[in-house]
């Protein structure tokens, strides 16, 4: 149990509303477990780096307003690991012994989870937080798309890329890959095509991947995840679904069942009203999880449009 | 050929009226395997026309080397084309038909044409500013002090002191942990480039976590972040070096250690070469428990020192040793400890004039040549323990330092003057904090400091100098001058703290004292005879200071604008008692203190600050006998304690802008300091007497300052420009009459450090100073001095050369206004050795001479210098 409160972060993070100037919708103050990443597995060892740039995005009621995510592909000899580069950065920069809170808001936006191909053999691991407080887990088949292969050839970072299209997680994608870089990966879970994928879309546009960086990694850097990760059982892909739908639905709710305690704040951050949790299992530890939110924010919902709609 | 074309056309048809199932499909399928038999896995298999680079079907080989493609249409022959990240590419032509097509490939790698991504060199999260070190360092570049350097925003003082943006850091960490307790130097200047992943400053970074919503800091720190491949493995450095002339030695031994729960830095460094490892030992830190310090109120003449590199003439024979450790034991305590030690024989040599400007247009000159010699033992013992979580704060920090100095030296004037001085100051202290959050959020505060220094010391001249004051106008052999001064200090307060709305509320009580003791006598010794002191060389005071205060401290913010006032209210008393009188003193006074942030946006802060404060005088100021603290410097004072006021407002405004690498900030300050009394300097031939006369004194100072650095990608360099502009204006008693006296001080300073990719790289520094002065109605001539700070190297493989160069220019120097220093070294590394070779003082000069002000006196000092020196060292990598 000690050793569970010492990995213990304390963060101050920002969900924005994606309304031009508006409020933040949600301020919390929370603990994060996810961040006990002292300890790794290491998986295999990666000998290629690929770095995409993503736009996207988050709200569909706002499509002008676009986040910004950096990803990084790391290609293996077994398998291959896809995750944020921004959320990495974070994590190695709010290490356990210094828990600081973050002030000032971020205009970059990292997507927290982390996709492993080919982990188990054959299979895809797959990580999330859908708040930072709980880490979902699920494995699944590894299922590529049905990709059509068209004569339509564009140059991307140099290298000469055909064009594909095909369908998955209910979003029509375009796909560039190139013959030259044999590897059949790609971003977030596309690939499957005779060549790596630099740039990948969706025919809303609503999730744009464009690879900024190749490189061959002469030291090869070690493919790890957090052995807390790698060891928790996990669940099913469906329940990760129904939480992440559940918790953009009625945070407020969500955020009650998960263990947070509410504070409800007037605009000039004045405490109203605190809504306790009526899940006990972090207090029985002693630790208090407690979230801010604003008062008009009550019953609003959090945009939904991740990347898999089904 | 008629044949060939009907054929052609029918198939044409064929093609176009038949649809493409009436075709039978094929399958090519098979397995792929290396050299060696095993299967391989995902490789590309492409099915396309033969000499097109199309693809009409593919296959990835699965786990088990199996793949399998498709076709359907009319071509009887196909391209079959495999891929392999590892393997290359194959290519056949096949036949139209379904088969089993086994391959076996060779390995052989692919070469990419690769893409860099350029690093995101600086970049923000919230309140922590990330600086990546592969981004800034340089194939010269070893340990990570010399990287800091080239970081815009950072810099590191000459000192070894490292602010960022215009302030001093608070906190330096090694991954999160205070290994050094503000002696970061050891860190800086030992642990290596290549074992950091990123520099972190934590802005506006209040170090007790319990106190970070109570009590906002403006202040930054800075966290090493290693390496994963440098932690928790041992490494060490030990070098090995020699040369002429004199002998010269300069070894080292570091042994670095950093894990997750322990922590170590041990260092030996020795030489005799001129670098003052001592330094290394400075704490930067400025805390509150620390107390007056009396070590040096004796001293042998010697004269201040040049504003040249220190390692041109410090002419030294070194030996310092410490050890760091920090251990993280149980509940997330930390253990601190910490020794320094360091063992030196200095030697100075030096030729001085000093004109003293005195009313009435008379100006008294002193000639001196100065030979001394400095033995110096220094101890310093630190030993912490901490605990900081977000409701609850303890830390007990023990210190202990001790110093043994013996100075000897010969002075020339008229008569040749032998001086001697031993100076034992011990202090120990301990500090005590504790701060705990209620479960109600209130907020307990309790602070404890508790000191003891004493400082004896003695001073011995010979021969017995001025007979006509001390031995009815005979010569007799020595003069021998003790003063002890004993300090107890202890500060204690306990603070009570509640958060409601915008308003933070602290309420403080506390109480203060100070109790200080000192003894002194000067002996006549003559023929072996001591000559009892006269009662009008003796001082035997005892001074006990109280303060008890009450302080109501508020604090109102919004998300951008945030306000302190402090409101105490100080009820003070003092005793003074000595052989002859007592005196008591008690007052009530009030001493507030506002300061104000302002964040206009993610680049812009402005920050504003009043404050006024009163203090009481050391007692060395207190004394009403005459006290020999230099064989030419006789003081006594006829006063009461010195009372200080000062008046000090500030304005400060910061920039940054990590994205493009591009920090600012810019500064003006104003004091104004008010003392009741007035140093009266009266001369007796080459004897100074300084009294302090109750008249009260007003000085005022004004000060400008501001920076700028920016790194420019395209030419990778950190560029940085500084100015300042200072202006002090005062008035002093010279010979019973009251002078005014003006200062001014401005300068610039500009700095390059220019990365000229694998192969080199340039740095320059200049450092524009004026300094213009007026003692009543006498114009001092300005003094206008310039540095320029060289370095180029050069890298050829294992082979580095650099090359230095200083040039010093003083205006008040009239022959020999230009100074030049020049250095070569030559550095080879082979493996886990470092071989060098370094001559310093290429053109060797022997002697350095300068200029300056004091406030009423102009001083021509000549300095002897290192001359040329050719060193050899190896350095060895021994973990």
């Amino acid at each position: 149990m000690k050793r569970f409160k010492a990995g213990i972060i304390f963060l101050f993070f920002c969900i924005t509303c994606n309304n031009a100037n508006s409020q933040s919708f949600m301020r919390s103050q929370y603990f994060d477990l996810r961040r006990d990443i002292e300890k790794t597995d290491t998986l295999d060892s990666a000998k290629l780096r690929i770095d995409y740039s993503l736009l996207y995005v988050r709200d569909t009621l706002n499509p002008d307003k676009i986040s910004k995510d950096r990803k990084v592909l790391l290609i293996g000899d077994k398998l291959t690991d896809f995750y944020s580069y921004y959320i990495r950065q974070s994590d190695s920069a709010y290490t356990a012994s210094d828990p600081r809170p973050l002030k000032r808001p971020v205009d970059v936006q990292g997507e927290g989870y982390e996709i492993f191909n080919n982990y188990p053999e054959g299979k895809r691991t797959v990580f999330d937080a859908i708040t930072d407080l709980k880490i979902y887990k699920y494995k699944e088949d590894i299922k590529n798309p049905q990709w059509t292969i068209s004569g339509e050839i564009a140059m991307v970072l140099g290298y000469p890329c055909i064009k594909a299209t095909g369908r998955t997680g209910d979003r029509d994608y375009v796909v560039w890959f190139t013959p030259s870089i044999p590897v059949s990966s790609g971003p977030w879970k596309l690939g499957g095509l005779p060549g790596l994928i630099l740039r990948a879309y969706d025919t809303k546009r609503h999730y744009v991947f464009e690879c900024i960086g190749i490189e061959q990694l002469k030291q090869k850097q070690p493919i790890i995840v957090p052995a807390m990760w790698n060891k928790a059982t996990g669940a099913s892909k469906e329940f990760y679904m129904k939480d992440q739908k559940r918790y953009h639905n009625d945070p407020v709710n969500f955020l009650l069942s998960i263990g947070y305690s509410i504070v409800l704040e007037d605009e000039n951050q004045k405490r109203v009203e605190i809504v306790e949790t009526p899940n006990k299992t972090y207090a029985n530890r002693g630790i208090t999880l407690l979230t801010g939110i604003y008062i008009k924010d009550r019953y609003k919902k959090v945009p939904y449009n991740p990347i898999e709609l089904e | 050929m008629i044949h060939y074309i009907i054929n052609k056309v029918l198939l044409i048809l064929f093609v176009i009226i038949f649809p493409i199932g009436l075709f039978g499909q094929i399958k090519v399928s098979g397995i792929i395997k290396n050299k060696s038999g095993e299967t391989l896995p995902g490789i590309n298999v492409l099915l396309g026309n033969v000499n097109k680079e199309n693809i009409l079907s593919y296959s990835i080989s699965d786990n088990n080397g199996y793949y399998q493609v498709e076709y359907k249409g009319a071509a009887d022959s196909l391209q079959i084309t495999l891929t392999g990240f590892d393997y290359g590419s194959v290519k056949k032509t096949i036949k139209a038909v379904s088969q089993k097509l086994d391959f076996e490939l060779t390995n052989q790698p692919i070469e990419l044409q690769e893409v860099i991504v350029k690093p995101e060199m600086i970049s923000q999260r919230g309140d922590t500013i990330n600086y990546l070190v592969s981004a800034f360092v340089g194939k010269g570049d070893r340990v990570i002090g010399d990287v800091l350097k080239k970081m815009p925003g950072i810099e590191v003082r000459e000192s070894g002191a490292i602010s960022y943006n215009g302030k001093e850091i608070n906190k330096f960490y090694v991954e999160n942990l205070d290994l050094l307790q503000g002696r970061y130097g050891i860190a800086t200047k030992n642990i290596s480039a290549n074992d950091v992943a990123s520099v972190q400053v934590y802005e506006n970074h209040q170090p007790v976590k319990a106190l970070q919503d109570v009590k906002l800091s403006d202040q930054a720190a800075i966290n090493i972040k290693l390496k994963d491949s440098a932690k928790g493995a041992l490494s060490a450095m030990a070098q090995l070096g020699t040369g002429f002339t004199p002998f010269l030695w300069n070894n080292e031994f570091v042994a670095l250690y950093f894990a997750k729960k322990y922590q170590n830095i041990t260092t030996y460094k020795g030489n005799n070469t001129g670098d003052d490892a001592s330094r290394e030992f400075t704490s930067f830190y400025s805390e509150a428990g620390s107390m007056q310090q009396y070590g040096n109120f004796l001293s042998i003449l010697a004269p201040s020192l040049p504003a040249i590199n220190r390692k041109r003439y410090l002419f030294n024979s070194i030996h310092s040793v410490s050890a760091n450790n920090i251990w993280v034991l149980k509940n997330d305590y930390n253990l601190n400890a910490n020794i320094n030690y360091f063992n030196d024989a200095q030697k100075q040599d030096s030729y001085s004039q000093s004109a003293y400007f005195l009313p009435g247009d008379s100006i008294l000159i002193i000639n001196e040549q100065l030979n001394a010699k400095k033995y110096i033992d220094k101890l310093n013992a630190d030993i912490k323990l901490n605990v900081n979580k977000s409701n609850f704060y303890l830390d007990n920090h023990i210190k202990l330092s001790g110093e043994w100095n013996r100075n000897r030296g010969i002075v020339l004037t008229s008569d040749s003057i032998n001086q001697q001085s031993e100076k034992n100051p011990f202090n120990i202290s301990n500090t005590f904090k504790l701060v705990k959050t209620t479960s109600s959020g209130k907020i307990v505060e309790v602070n404890s400091f508790n000191g003891f220094s004493k400082s004896p010391q003695k001073l011995i001249i010979e021969p017995g100098l001025y007979p006509f004051m001390f031995n009815d106008s005979k010569d007799y052999d020595k003069m021998k001058q003790n003063v002890t001064i004993n300090n107890f200090t202890s500060r204690n307060s306990v603070s009570y703290s509640f958060v409601s709305k915008h308003i933070r509320q602290v309420y403080w009580a506390g109480f203060d004292i100070e109790s200080q003791f000192l003894k002194s006598d000067l002996q006549i010794l003559n023929n072996n005879n001591i000559n009892a002191a006269p009662d009008s060389l003796m001082n035997d005071l005892r001074w006990t200071q109280y303060n008890m205060y009450v302080n109501a401290y508020y604090s109102y913010f919004l998300p951008k604008f945030k306000i302190d006032i402090y409101l105490p209210v100080n009820y003070y008393f003092s005793f003074i008692n000595n052989a002859w009188s007592k005196t008591n003193t008690n007052k009530l006074f009030f001493t507030p203190y506002l300061h104000a942030v302002y964040n206009l946006n993610n680049y812009w802060d402005i920050s504003a600050h009043y404050s006024f404060s009163k203090d009481y005088g050391p007692i060395d100021n207190l004394y009403p006998n005459y006290i020999m603290q230099t064989y030419r410097d006789l003081n006594r004072n006829e006063s009461k304690p010195l009372e200080y006021e000062s008046h000090a407002a500030s304005l400060f405004l910061s920039y940054k802008n990590p994205r493009k690498s591009l920090f600012g900030n810019m500064g003006g300050s104003y004091e104004r300091f008010r003392t009741n009394v007035m140093y009266a300097q009266e001369y007796t031939d080459i004897l100074q007497i300084r009294k302090i006369v109750e008249s009260p004194q007003i000085t005022e100072s004004y000060s400008v300052s501001g920076s700028i650095s920016k790194y420019i990608y395209a030419v990778r360099s950190t560029i940085s420009l500084s100015g300042r502009y200072y202006n002090v204006k005062s008035s002093q008693i010279n010979q019973g009459e009251v002078v005014k006296y003006n200062n001014e001080n401005y300068g610039f300073s500009p700095n390059i450090e220019t990365q000229l990719g694998s192969w080199g790289s340039i740095s320059y520094a200049l450092k524009w100073n004026e300094s213009n002065g007026a003692i009543g109605n006498i114009n001092l001539s300005g003094i206008r001095t310039i540095s320029n700070y060289l370095n180029i190297s050069f890298f050829i493989n294992k082979l580095a050369i650099n090359m230095g160069y200083e040039h010093y220019y003083n205006s008040n120097i009239l022959t020999g206004k230009n100074k030049s220093f020049a250095d070569i070294e030559l550095k080879y590394k082979f493996k886990d050795v470092e071989l060098m070779c370094t001559w310093v003082n290429v053109f060797n000069s022997k002697q350095y001479i300068i200029a300056s002000y004091s406030e009423t006196r102009e001083d021509y000092y000549a300095y002897g210098i290192r001359p040329a020196q050719l060193l050899l060292t190896a350095k060895f990598k021994l973990w």
